[in-house]
Order: C-alpha cells, then sequence, then structure tokens
C-alpha cells in the first residue's frame, strides 16, 4: 500500500492546473476579496464624500444654522457647494451633485436617484432634523440645560454590538471568507474526479495501466481517497494559513472547531469528485466540465459572490441547503460563529460525513468489476 | 481568407462550449442578480423587519426599545430560550434579536455597546435596524443628561421618531428614480463577456498554436501579419455574434422596458465597447498561454479579478479608496461607470455625452492597447524559433 500512496502523492502535485485551482485560485480569490473590501469591511469606512449642491432658500435662521451644520460636514462625508436653485438643479440633473438640499425655514433634501449615496444624504438630513427637534423641546422646556444637551450629544456612542447568541462579537465580513474555504474545499472535486480518471481504462493510459494490477479496486480507491485527500487538506490549511497570518482575517476563537469543518469539507469535496470521476462513460473533458460546473453552482448557491444568496435559497428551496456540500459546510460555519448552535454543527458535520461515505460507496460500485473488451 | 475560414471553421465546432458556458454565467449572473435586486433597490423605503426583543432588564427604557421597535418594525413575541431563538433566526422568523442586558439604564450612560444584537448572517437591512436604534439610544441619553427623568427621555425621545425628512425625487430617467431592472443584468455583463468570449476564442487560439498546423501555416505564403490579420477579422465576427446573442436576453425578459428604452442606442455602444475589450483580453490570453488548462486559469482570474476590483461585484462606492485609483485603469470601470450614466438619466444632456463617450474611447484603447501586446508578443514567438 505504501508505494500505491507514495505514486499517487506524486501524480497528484505533479498535475499543475489542479493544483492551481485547488491552492493557487483560492488563494488569489481571498486576495480579491481582501482588496476590495478588507476583512473588516474597512473600503467601508472610507466611503467618498459625496457632492451636494445648497440653496439658501430664505433668510431664517434655521436655513443658516443648517448651512453652518452641512459646512461644518464639508470634506469629509460630503462636498458642498452652495449655489443658486437654477443651477443646482442643473448640476443635478448633470449627475455633478448627488442631491440639493434646500436650506430655509424647512429643510429639504432633492435627489435623482435612489442609491448608496443619496441614502447617506437621506440619512444626513433625518438626523439633523431629529436632532433640531430635540434642542427644541429641550430649550422650550428647559433653556438652561441646553448646554449639558450639547455636551452630550458630542458623546455619541454606538451602542450596539453584534454578537452571536451566545453574546460572542463578530464581525460579518468574515462570512465572505468562510464562503471562501467552503468553494476551496468543493474545489477537491477536481483533484478527485482526476484521480478517480486515472482508474477508468478508457479514459487514461494510467487508467489502463491500473487496471490490469491484481489489486483489489477497493484498495486502489481507498489509496486514492487518502493521498488526494491530503494533498487537499494541505491544501486549505495553506489557503487558512494565509488568511490568517498574511492577510490578518480575524475567525475569533473558533480556530480547532474550523479546522475539523475544513477537514470533512476536503473529505466531502475530493469523494463527490470521485464520484462523477468514475459513473458514466462521458470523455474526460465532459467529466472535468461537471466537476466544474457542480462546485461552482454549490459555490454560488451557498453565498460565494452575494452573502445573501445563502437567504434567497434558504426562503425558496430549502431543501437545497440540507444537501449542497457548500452549504453544509458554511452553515457549519456560521454554527459556529453566529448562532452558537453545536448541535446544528454537529449534524451538518455528520450529513457531510455520511454524504462522503455514500459518494465512494458509488465510486466503487461504479468501477468494481468493470472490464474492456476492447479500448 | 484562409486563416479565416479556419478559424471560423474550427470555433463552430466549438459552438456549444460557447453555450455551455453562457447558460452557466447566465445562471450564476440571474442569481446575483436575484440577490442584489432585493437588498439593494429599497434602500429608500423604510423597511420593516420582524425583530424580537429579549428584556433581561424590564425598567421604562428597555419599555421604550420595545415600543420603538413596534413602532417601525414588527415585532416578534419569542420565548427567551437559546434554542428558540437559533430556530427563529435559522429560519428566518426574525431577521433581528436584541438582548437588553440587565441594568441597561446605568449602562447607557456610562457605556458604548451596551445592546447586543444578532442577525440572519448576510442581511443587510439589519444595518437600518442598527442605525435607527442607535439614533434611538443617543437620544434618550441626551433627554436624560440634561435633566429629564429616564421615563421623560423614554416619552420626548419615542415622540422624535415621528420628525422625518423630506426627501423629493427628481424624475429624471422616467422610471421615478429607480434604476430599471434591465440594469442589474448589464452591471454583470463584463463577467459573462470576459468570461465567455475568451474561453471560447483563446480555446480556438490554442489549435492555431499546435506544432503541425503552426509548421504548415508558417510554410504558406501567407506572412505573419496577413494571418494575424484574418484572425483578429475572425474575432471580431466571433465577437458580434455574441454580442447579438447576448442581447437576446433582456430583449425577452424585459421586453418593451428593454427595447424601447430611449438610452437604448447607448447601452448597444457601450456593450459593443466591452466586447472589444474582451476580444482583445482573450486574444492576449490566447497568445501566452499554451493549453485549455492555463487559458482556464488564466480567465478565471482575469474576469474575476477585473469584475471585483473594477466595482462589478462589489458597489464601486463601497472599495477603499486605493483599489478605487487601481479602478480606474480597467475598463471594466469604465463601462461600470457609463452604465451607471445611462440608468439614471433618459436623456443625456452635452457633459454626459462627453463623459459617456469618454468612458466609451477608455475602453476602446484599452483593447488596442491589448491587441498591440499580444501581436508583440506572438511576432516575438516566431523570431525565437526562427
Amino acid at each position: 500500500m505504501g508505494h500505491l500512496l507514495k505514486y499517487r502523492f506524486l501524480q497528484i502535485i505533479r498535475v499543475k492546473s489542479v493544483m492551481f485551482w485547488t491552492m493557487l485560485f483560492p488563494i488569489i480569490l481571498g486576495t480579491l476579496f481582501y482588496v476590495s473590501f478588507g476583512t473588516s469591511g474597512n473600503g467601508v469606512e472610507q466611503l467618498e464624500a459625496v457632492p451636494v449642491a445648497v440653496v439658501k432658500e430664505d433668510e431664517s435662521e434655521k436655513g443658516a444654522v443648517f448651512r453652518e451644520f452641512l459646512e461644518q460636514l464639508d470634506g469629509d462625508t460630503i462636498i458642498v457647494k452652495e449655489i443658486t436653485e437654477e443651477k443646482a438643479m442643473q448640476l443635478l440633473e448633470a449627475g455633478e451633485v448627488k442631491g440639493v438640499y434646500f436650506a430655509g425655514e424647512k429643510q429639504t433634501l432633492t435627489v435623482a436617484a435612489s442609491d448608496l449615496q443619496e441614502s447617506i444624504l437621506e440619512s444626513l438630513l433625518d438626523s439633523y432634523l431629529k436632532n433640531q427637534a430635540m434642542f427644541f423641546d429641550i430649550m422650550s422646556t428647559d433653556p438652561g440645560k441646553i448646554e449639558q444637551a450639547m455636551q452630550s450629544m458630542s458623546e455619541y456612542r454606538e451602542m450596539i454590538r453584534e454578537t452571536s447568541l451566545g453574546g460572542r462579537t463578530l464581525n460579518t465580513f468574515v462570512q465572505y471568507y468562510f464562503a471562501l474555504i467552503a468553494m476551496a474545499c468543493m474545489y477537491g472535486c477536481f483533484m478527485g474526479t482526476r484521480s478517480a480518471m486515472e482508474m477508468k481504462a478508457n479514459l487514461t493510459p494510467l487508467g489502463a495501466r491500473r487496471n490490469v494490477t491484481p489489486t483489489s479496486r477497493m484498495k486502489l480507491i481507498i489509496c486514492d481517497m487518502i493521498a488526494t485527500f491530503t494533498v487537499h487538506y494541505v491544501n486549505i490549511l495553506i489557503l487558512l494559513g494565509y488568511l490568517i497570518f498574511i492577510l490578518k482575517v480575524d475567525f475569533g476563537d473558533q480556530t480547532g472547531s474550523m479546522l475539523l469543518v475544513s477537514m470533512i469539507g476536503s473529505i466531502i469535496g475530493v469523494s463527490v469528485g470521485m464520484m462523477i470521476g468514475s459513473i458514466g462513460r462521458w470523455s474526460a473533458s465532459v467529466k472535468d466540465g461537471i466537476g466544474i460546473g457542480f462546485s461552482m453552482i454549490c459555490s454560488f448557491l451557498a453565498g460565494l459572490m452575494i452573502e445573501t444568496m445563502r437567504n434567497t435559497v434558504e426562503q425558496n428551496f430549502p431543501i437545497i441547503n440540507r444537501i449542497n456540500p457548500a452549504a453544509l459546510i458554511s452553515d457549519a460555519f456560521y454554527c459556529l460563529n453566529v448562532y452558537d448552535d453545536p448541535v446544528r454543527y454537529q449534524r451538518n458535520l455528520l450529513i457531510m460525513v455520511i454524504m462522503s461515505i455514500i459518494f465512494v460507496g458509488i465510486s466503487f460500485l461504479a468501477v468494481r468489476r468493470e472490464c474492456y473488451e476492447s479500448i | 481568407m484562409k486563416v479565416f475560414k479556419g478559424f471560423l471553421k474550427i470555433a463552430l465546432r466549438n459552438i456549444h462550449v460557447m453555450f455551455v458556458y453562457l447558460g452557466i454565467y447566465l445562471i450564476i449572473t440571474f442569481m446575483i442578480q436575484a440577490s442584489v435586486k432585493n437588498t439593494g433597490v429599497d434602500q429608500f423605503q423604510a423597511v420593516s423587519l420582524p425583530v424580537a426583543v429579549m428584556d433581561h432588564d424590564g425598567g421604562t427604557l428597555a419599555e421604550g426599545i420595545r415600543t420603538f421597535v413596534k413602532h417601525n418594525h414588527k415585532l416578534v413575541e419569542l420565548e427567551d430560550k437559546k434554542e428558540v431563538l437559533q430556530e427563529a433566526l435559522f429560519y428566518r422568523n426574525v431577521d433581528y434579536i436584541i438582548t437588553i442586558p440587565k441594568g441597561i439604564e446605568t449602562l447607557l450612560m456610562e457605556e458604548e455597546d451596551a445592546l447586543q444584537s444578532s442577525k440572519v448572517p448576510g442581511s443587510t437591512k439589519a444595518y437600518y435596524v442598527d442605525q435607527q436604534i442607535n439614533t434611538f439610544l443617543n437620544q434618550v441619553r441626551v433627554y436624560h443628561d440634561s435633566g429629564n427623568s429616564m421615563k421623560d427621555a423614554v416619552q420626548s425621545a419615542l415622540k422624535l421618531t415621528e420628525e422625518k425628512a423630506n426627501v423629493t425625487l427628481l424624475d429624471k430617467n422616467g422610471n421615478g428614480g429607480v434604476i430599471p431592472e434591465y440594469m442589474y443584468l448589464f452591471r454583470f455583463f463584463p463577467y459573462i463577456f470576459i468570461a465567455v468570449i475568451c474561453f471560447v476564442t483563446s480555446l480556438v487560439m490554442v489549435v492555431f498554436r499546435e506544432k503541425d498546423l503552426k509548421r504548415r501555416l508558417q510554410c504558406a505564403p501567407i506572412s505573419l501579419r496577413r494571418q494575424n490579420w484574418e484572425q483578429i477579422l475572425a474575432f471580431l465576427v466571433l465577437g458580434v455574434i455574441f454580442w447579438i446573442l447576448i442581447h437576446i436576453i433582456p430583449a425577452v425578459i424585459y421586453q418593451k422596458e428593454f427595447l424601447e428604452s430611449p438610452t437604448l442606442i447607448y447601452l448597444l455602444m457601450n456593450t459593443f465597447a466591452l466586447m472589444l475589450v474582451s476580444l482583445a483580453l482573450s486574444f492576449f490570453v490566447g497568445s501566452i498561454a499554451r493549453n485549455a488548462q492555463v487559458i482556464q486559469s488564466i480567465v478565471n482570474v482575469i474576469s474575476l479579478g477585473m469584475c471585483f476590483v473594477g466595482g462589478v461585484f462589489v458597489p464601486y462606492e463601497m472599495l477603499g479608496t486605493s483599489i478605487r485609483k487601481v479602478a480606474q485603469i480597467l475598463p471594466v470601470y469604465w463601462y461600470g461607470k457609463n452604465n451607471d450614466i445611462l440608468g439614471s438619466n433618459i436623456t443625456l444632456t452635452s457633459q454626459l455625452q462627453t463623459e459617456f463617450f469618454k468612458g466609451l474611447g477608455i475602453q476602446v484603447l484599452f483593447a488596442a492597447a491589448c491587441v498591440c501586446v499580444a501581436l508583440a508578443v506572438i511576432k516575438g514567438n516566431e523570431q525565437k524559433k526562427a
């Protein structure tokens, strides 16, 4: 068995294209995530200042106060241009400003779309109006307290901490990296397909050679499985190492459980691939295509590209999330971090183990006693 | 035109590959589009989410938070047990759970992060709840600091929720400021275009780089320059076919809304430029890659990379400052920018037109640059062998 394992290892790591997909590609994708939105959504904090026009409507004091308020924000959140109404509307039409504030006795906003930047302008006005109402309220009941109110106001605090149900603080952006790890596990499918095809005499010369050995097919499959899985798991560990130590993604204190999820995830990825490689008489390129298509669709359904994807699936076809390996892997991660739910965590892992056993069983049945009249 | 014909022949033989890839990428695009649509458009409307409040305090402030949630959202009553909450959150019976710790009234005055929240993973709407409750709690704090009792402070803060910003939407795209739905499909076009065109055409290029075929071509009385140009011409024909095919999709799904769009001609110009960019990229990839596997790797990295950094997957506004600077050298960024212009305007003023054509020009220039580099690479390889 030793030499079976050894040569399997060598064969796997010498196929550069497979190594690219299972090792390099997730690392590249992780890097893209990192440059796009960082590890804690640090992209969001540096939102571009929104260009906005301010129209002075009258000489009222309220209008003047509002203009002063906007001027204070000039440069950071918004870029203010004080101009006439006509000019402002022209600029809004041309898209040069995203909104026009009308500063008079009443303060209003005109926008031309409903997007992120417009929402910022709206919430700015909204909080201004609320605070204004609050100060008038305090002033009318007890003018002496206004200074205290001002002081208190300047100490705006974040009052909400996002936690898991068990109370652990968490960071939403980490979920993208969980999806990435889930996808990387699924890519074990490519390796599995390849190694199964190297047992098919009609697909590869190596398969033809291996078919004439007296070694039992189960033994061959198990050796393939062990070698492929080991290489794949090492790839995943490299990815995890890269995310944790180089990109400094903070996965919290769950590293041990995470290693377990990615281990079982790797097993299921490889065994899905072995099944695809073993069943049917399709050509090698078709099998490669099925492998890629399968793992891609699983990963997308599990929310790799857009994090809400998983929710959409959960609302419409919940059964898919119960059997989609990528969704099971990422759900296991959620159980660790969001739901604090050891029961479902274990259930997910169990489903994956059972599925892997079924997949390997199917591949064995497919190649067992297989023989060829002529190739 | 032997090279031209040969190229098209091989391409047509592989046409099923194009449809398979087109199918896969369209499914992916539709899925992305569906989930983006759910979260992207309704930012202006106040969202009402199912919210549960776990009150461990029971005081005036805690009651105030409950009332606040009731006014603004759908308050869901749940038993305060971890398993119940897990189930409710998992099956989306609630989107958001607030836990009010004991002694919230003193915590509010002294500390940050007094409340704990748990939300459905990936729910963007839940951030609005965060924002609202934050504002509310800060108002209570200000009222209390300025000498009101907790009860009065809560009452006054609750009254403030009626104060709402008055926003007018200027209807300049004839659609009430809402970006037409097909624009979301167009937003993801760069991904489909680059991935599919690159796969298909570079596969053909690889065939042409087979040793025997190459040698045969080299001893033909057709100059390398002519061979290259015929190849580029064949590329263009393929690209145009793809470009026509892909527009059938919005035409079928959105019908009149798309076909009678006043900016249709600009949209088509923009996608045409994008098609040129994708062709040029594939010409470049085909010139450096040696086999189909290498092509797949390179194409995936290029298409995903460009789309991430160029603001296709992650909205441009959310990218970091330095990435935004890098994005500006990518044609995908300019495509997206033009798309934004077309999405929010029904007629283009002369100023917007200038902007639009600038974006178009940059895309075409990028394509030209890619072709030049590829030609140089091909020439270099030829000389190396000679």
